[in-house]
Order: structure tokens, then sequence, then C-alpha cells
């Protein structure tokens, strides 16, 4: 099968086929929980999805590295902000760390080229497994070391270096495929059940923080937004008009908001009729909050992930442009 | 179903439940089902916990930190954290981590990272003349603007600066 075929097919999904799944759709009547565990996983999909986020991880991988260059004896040597004996002693639990292994000046800067290496290679797509392995080690090592600098972006990081390994991410758009072509390798195209595991993660951090939010006072409150309206370091980036969050009611319509589509997010990006809105939708959420907020890159990570539940096909430019004949 | 299919769907039964004892434990799992995957987790690199982002509640302060240096001559100078209402979007995105720096040491039982920022500007705060002198003493201080509770009072939308007066946090000397 040839992937222009699998692009073919999906431009037509049947009503009842999943998102994401491409064949003929078989009767859920009298299938088992084995069956539709099958299907969500291991049905045909484009993996050249795969291949999209890849290149959009590995560049927001590279700007992150790029802003950490001028610090990084500041975050990670001994003549830094805080030694390793403290940085360890500061954290209760511990992963794995080269940057413990060679007491040396020039060892951080090293470990550090290391990962700076593998994201560029990764986002070329110069075996891409093996890479998005080094950068989640590389990734893990420098955030165990020092753990103050990191926040929630950095898991994200971390994560989808794991799924992105468990992807077929060198299959298109990447030197892996050239590879591939010129040395005449054909064959079907890998089934990519790691795009799932994107999915869900996307759902479990909208899902986690809308229970966590619901569990405190602020955001069923209608507060919240309040609050982050008046904060120094995370707030204002773009200039808003400020009775957006002097008017109460206003004040409580965004809070509450927030809280409505941190719930139903995870459910309406699942639903084949309301999956391409709920892209949409997310979208337009996180870009909101990148140009209201300074959270560094994290919306745009979770725009990445966003778009784990789109089909290759509807990621054109303009939207409205017919997809390219295959 | 071949070998190769059965192997990934026992990864993936194993990995979906502990993604969901690690980020839901705070609500409902036990804390032994956390801690029986909190190794394998940290080995790998693949722990999240719960996502808090901006949860249960937000931060209501806006927190300042200063340094008053003392030289071995009685010379002083003065280091202030970043004012991140003065600085430019730009520049908060560049400084992102010593965002998250400054938030972390002002947590609890941090003073440790206290006394190695002290050490570090100790290093790094050139003496106010230039000269080759060491640092004697350093006072940290520490100052917060609470966002007062809308219901009490609505303040204009924008950083809070209503500070509160200096408090001293930490009285730094480089060891002998």
């Amino acid at each position: 099968m040839e992937t222009a075929r699998v692009t073919a097919r999906r431009k037509r999904p049947a009503r009842s086929v999943l998102p994401g799944r491409s064949g003929p759709a078989r009767s859920t009547s009298r299938r088992g929980p084995a069956d539709a565990w099958n299907d969500f996983f291991f049905a045909a999909r484009d993996p050249r999805l795969a291949g999209l986020l890849r290149i959009g991880y590995g560049l927001l991988v590279l700007v992150n590295l790029a802003v950490l260059a001028p610090d990084v004896p500041l975050w990670f040597s001994e003549a830094g902000l805080l030694p390793a004996a403290d940085a360890r002693e500061l954290m209760t639990e511990h992963a794995p760390t080269v940057l413990g292994w060679v007491d040396a000046a020039w060892w951080p800067w090293l470990c550090y080229a290391v990962v700076v290496a593998a994201a560029a290679l990764l986002t070329v797509g110069w075996h891409s497994r093996v890479q998005a392995i080094v950068v989640l080690v590389g990734l893990t090592s420098l955030q165990d070391r020092n753990y103050a600098i990191v926040d929630g972006e950095d898991t994200l990081f971390r994560l989808f270096a794991f799924y992105l390994a468990l992807c077929p991410a060198g299959w298109a758009y990447s030197l892996d495929a050239r590879r591939r072509k010129r040395r005449g390798i054909a064959g079907e195209p890998p089934v990519p059940w790691g795009l799932r595991l994107f999915q869900i993660q996307m759902s479990v951090i909208y899902l986690s923080s809308a229970i966590e939010k619901s569990l405190g006072h602020d955001w069923p409150a209608g507060t919240a937004l309040y609050y982050v309206a008046r904060l120094d370091d995370a707030f204002g980036k773009l200039p808003l008009p400020g009775a957006l969050f002097e008017t109460l009611w206003l004040t409580r319509l965004g809070s509450w908001s927030v809280l409505a589509l941190e719930w139903t997010l995870p459910v309406l990006l699942w639903i084949p009729r309301t999956r391409r809105v709920a892209i949409a939708v997310a979208i337009g959420f996180h870009l909101a909050i990148e140009a209201t907020m300074n959270l560094f890159l994290f919306h745009w990570l979770m725009i990445l992930g966003v778009l784990s539940f789109a089909e290759i096909d509807e990621l054109r430019w303009p939207p409205w442009r017919r997809p390219a004949a295959s | 179903m071949g070998t190769h299919r059965r192997w990934i769907n026992a990864f993936l039964v194993g990995f979906l439940a502990i993604v969901a004892i690690d980020a839901f434990h705070g609500t409902g799992c036990t804390q032994p089902l956390k801690d029986a995957v909190n190794l394998p987790l940290l080995v790998t690199g693949l722990w999240q916990g719960p996502w808090r982002l901006y949860a249960p509640d937000v931060d209501k302060d806006n927190l300042q930190l200063k340094a008053e240096l003392v030289f071995a001559d009685q010379a002083t100078a003065t280091w202030s954290s970043p004012d991140w209402a003065e600085l430019s979007a730009l520049r908060k995105f560049r400084l992102a981590r010593h965002i998250n720096y400054y938030n972390a040491i002002l947590l609890a039982d941090r003073e440790l990272a206290w006394d190695d920022l002290c050490a570090y500007l100790a290093r790094s705060v050139p003496h106010p003349q230039g000269k080759a002198v060491a640092v004697a003493q350093i006072t940290l201080s520490l100052r917060g603007a609470r966002i007062p509770p809308p219901d009490e009072k609505i303040v204009p939308a924008g950083p809070y600066r209503a500070f509160d007066p200096w408090e001293v946090i930490r009285v730094w000397r480089p060891r002998a």
C-alpha cells in the first residue's frame, strides 16, 4: 500500500469511523473490547502526520535550547546559581542525570551540545527514533540537574520526545525517508499507533487541569483570571482593554470558559462530529493565552499536541485551500 | 495477532495505567499506587504528575528580591531581582527560566537555594570601585504585593505593585 492511497482514502471518511481511522467502516454492533482496542490503536492512518509533529517539536526544542544557551554555566555548572549537591538536596526524587558524571566546567556544555545536535538531527529526520531518545535523555538530565528552572512545558518536552520515539516520525519529510527512497526500500506505511499517545496525553492534560482547578476556590468562583491579570511576571504580553479584567462578570465569564473548555475538550476532540471544531477552538484557546501571557513555549507545545488529532490533509494553509490531488 | 503486536499491546496497557496513576493520583488513587510507579517513571524521565496550570488557585503575590552586599572594605552594592513589570515580552521570553527560578526559590524550605544565590552574588556582583575586595556580608530581603480579592477591592488590571515593606529573609556571610 502506498502512502498516497492511504491519503486518498482518508479524504472521504465514513461518519462512523473514529478520527484518524481509514478503511471501510465496520459494524460496531458485534465488536468486543479487543476489536475496539485494535481499531483504536492499529487502524491504518497516514503516518506523515508524525513527520510534521517531529519537525514542529524539533524546532521548539531548538528554540528552548537557544534561549538556554547564554545561561548554561549559570544553571548547570558548579560556578552557577545552584551547585549539584544542593540541587539534589532540594529535590526529593531524582532521575538519572548524565550531568553528574564528570565534574568539569566543559561537561555541561558538552551535554548541552549533544542535545542541540540531537534536536537538530531530529528536526531534519536523520535516524529520528534514536535522536528522539537522545533528546529525551538529554532533556531529562538537564532538568534533573536544576529542577528550579523547570515547569510544565519541560514535562511536555520529555513526554513528546518519548511519543515521537514510538511513532514512525521519520517516515515522511525526513532524511530517513530520502535514504529509504534512494535505496529503493519500499513497504507498507507503518501504523502510527504512537500518535494515539499524543492524543491521550493531551486529554490527560486537559482533564487533570480541569480536576485540579475545580478542586480550588478561584476557578469555580470565577476570580482566577482577575488574579492572573495582575501578576507581574506571567501576564501582560499584548495590550488588552483593562475593562476585560476589571469588570467582574467578564472576568467570571473568562475563568469559567477556561474551566468549561478544559472539561469538554478531552471529550469533544474524540468525537468525529466535533473533532474539527474542537481542534480549532483548542488552537484558538492556546493562541489567546499565548498572546496575553508569558508562558514561554508551553502553548506552542500544546498546539502541537492538539494537531495530533488532525489529519494531514486538514493541515493546509490557508485552511479553505483544497487539498492537493494525490 | 503477531508477537510484535502483543508486545505493543502489553506496553500500551501498562503505560496507560501508569500515566493514569501518575496524572490523577491526587484525585482518588491511593498513594501506594503512585509510589509503585514512581521509580520507573523517574528512571525513564516520563513522570508528569497532576497538571496544575494555575490550579487549584492562582498565585496572588508579586515578589521581589533585593540583596545588599557589604564588602570587606565596607563598600556597599545593591542587587535586585528583575522587575518583571518593566520588562518587554521579548525580554521575559528570554528570561523565562529566571522567572521559574525566582518562583521556585521563594517557596518554603528553600533556604539552601538562598545561600547559593548569595554565594553566587558574592562572586559576581562587582565592587563599586572595581576593587578586588571580597564580600563580607549579604543581606537578602523580600517584599511582596498581595493582590486584594475582587470582593474586597477591584484594583486596575496590570501588574499589581503595592508592595509591602522589605523584609530581611537571610543574612549571609562567606564561610571562613
